[in-house]
């Protein structure tokens, strides 16, 4: 996972889209929103990316690589680690690794902004540690990194997830030396 | 949300966020989402996105 070679960028446009985002849906949320209890941003007003080139790059033997799992659905150690601020109307830009190795009931679920009926009673859905685990066992994958890697998949503001979110996670797959990584979104 | 951002691998199904692998215990179908998914990075990219007929209700 070098990432360096014919690097294009995670969004094109990217500065034409801050100014869209920024003279829309955050000045909005800064104006209505921010500090007003019950206030939700206004959605009409939020513009998503769009990419014309996509990166390119070669397929690998799964059974030899070592995989990297990302998950979006927030989650953290209930022992150990800082709730994420899923509530903040921008962004927690932070990640939180932990084991790969851990029991699904020791992992809670901070992201509010999807529904958690499903994972409230199966945290596989969203974060298939025992079915990964199970795969590099049958020999499908060569093997899991030591950790997962989590983050608050709510983030509207894109510039934070390439230039803050993007980069924290491609620093963990480097020290959890991942040959690949798979993002499961929530 | 990921289709304009034009990734170059890409798995999408009729499951709904918050079950992105399957329903709740159908470990078969989370299994069968993951193989299917895990199954693009044997491919060199970008490849067409791939589309699953799974759902749940």
């Amino acid at each position: 996972m070098d990432g360096k070679k014919d690097r294009i960028p995670v969004v094109e446009n990217m500065d034409e889209w801050g100014e869209r985002f920024e003279a829309g849906w955050l000045a909005y949320v800064k104006q209505n929103v921010v500090g007003v209890p019950d206030a939700s941003p206004d959605w009409d007003l939020y513009k998503g990316a769009r990419n014309r080139q996509t990166p390119a790059g070669k397929g690998i033997d799964l059974s030899k690589s070592r995989l990297l799992l990302v998950s979006s659905a927030g989650g953290s150690l209930i022992s150990a680690n800082q709730p994420f601020d899923a509530e903040h109307v921008i962004s927690d830009p932070t990640i939180r690794a932990f084991p790969a190795s851990t029991p699904l009931s020791d992992v809670r679920f901070d992201h509010t902004h999807y529904d958690h009926a499903a994972i409230d009673v199966d945290s596989q859905v969203q974060l298939p540690l025992r079915h990964l685990e199970d795969m590099a066992a049958d020999g499908t994958i060569g093997e899991l990194t030591d950790n997962v890697v989590n983050f608050s998949g709510y983030q509207p503001d894109i510039r934070i997830i390439a230039n803050e979110i993007a980069p924290r996670i491609l620093d963990a797959a480097r020290e959890e030396k991942a040959d690949a990584a798979l993002l499961v979104p929530a | 949300m990921t289709r304009p951002t034009a990734p170059p691998r890409a798995v999408y199904t009729k499951l709904n966020t918050g079950k992105m692998l399957g329903a709740p215990g159908d470990h078969a179908q989370q299994r069968r989402v993951l193989e299917a998914t895990l199954g693009l990075l044997a491919k060199d990219a970008p490849t067409p996105a791939l589309k699953l007929g799974e759902t749940c209700d």
